[in-house]
């Protein structure tokens, strides 16, 4: 059993045994993150919280079904996803996160033979000590991930930062891997973008 | 044949994940050693990355102790509504 499986089944344990320490190490670790990916479904922070609350009730339900066939956090995530569709399509909207194929200005980076026009910038000032404790470097990167377009925010919030694996973040969000790669690989480099502006 | 700066970018995050073969992994090495504007973009998205985490740990170190247990007595009182109702 690997590490994390460990984790998630002892969180199961806490869980079915009614343990409220349990349940408060759960919602701590991943309800920021499931208001984020719920409001890059719904494109409204209030019914993503709604949502992220009616998801926490539906794993406190069902948590002596979770059979560990994904990681627990990919059961919860995707819990949240379905609800999310749900209330998308009871208000009669149609929200599909499978727009990888928009085409972004990164190639004007480059000149015809693939050379950069401009060389990035050495970011001498962002060593690894000063990038962890810079309060104000991290609110920056918070406002340019909420400004990512929904279906980048989405896989970076679920592949980079709760670090589900590939597969469970494409089942959760119904897009390709290859989909998936483009959305997260453009979310890194649009973040970076961000971060040169006060690094630079 | 060598990897133009364009190809390297584009390829970034394969590298940084160690998705590449070992061929690529030498290309780009071989081509960052004489291309500083690709050794920096790499070396930015390094950090970048490094930071993508650290706000992650940050939002939910600062969650606000009062606000969590609020939100969980609310699903927990909801969660048990639902039990003694048979929902």
């Amino acid at each position: 059993m690997t590490a994390q499986a460990e984790n998630d089944a002892e969180i199961v344990r806490g869980l079915t045994a009614g343990e409220r320490g349990a349940f408060e190490s759960l919602y701590r670790r991943h309800n920021v993150s499931m208001v984020r990916v719920a409001s890059a479904i719904l494109r409204n922070r209030a019914s993503a919280e709604e949502v992220a609350h009616e998801t926490w009730i539906a794993v406190l339900r069902n948590i002596e079904g979770f059979e560990a066939r994904s990681s627990l956090a990919g059961w919860i995530f995707t819990i949240l996803s379905n609800k999310a569709k749900t209330r998308v399509k009871r208000d009669g909207r149609v929200v599909s996160l499978d727009t990888a194929a928009n085409d972004d200005d990164f190639a004007d980076a480059f000149d015809g033979r693939g050379r950069w026009k401009d060389k990035p910038d050495l970011w001498d000032e962002m060593t690894p000590e000063r990038v962890v404790a810079g309060r104000q470097i991290l609110d920056h990167v918070s406002t340019a991930i909420e400004e990512l377009p929904p279906a980048q925010r989405a896989v970076l919030v679920l592949r980079a930062q709760q670090e589900l694996e590939s597969q469970e973040v494409c089942e959760i969000l119904e897009i390709t891997e290859g989909n998936m790669r483009i959305l997260l690989h453009r979310a890194r480099r649009t973040l970076r973008q961000a971060i040169n502006e006060v690094a630079s | 044949m060598m990897l133009t700066c364009r190809e390297l970018a584009e390829q970034a995050d394969a590298f940084l994940d160690e998705e590449t073969s070992l061929t690529q992994r030498l290309q780009f090495r071989l081509h960052m050693s004489m291309c500083n504007g690709c050794a920096r973009f790499i070396g930015q998205m390094r950090v970048t990355r490094s930071l993508i985490t650290a706000e992650a740990r940050s939002l939910k170190a600062g969650q606000d102790d009062k606000t969590v247990d609020t939100c969980i007595d609310s699903i927990l009182a909801a969660f048990n509504d639902g039990k003694q109702s048979g929902v």
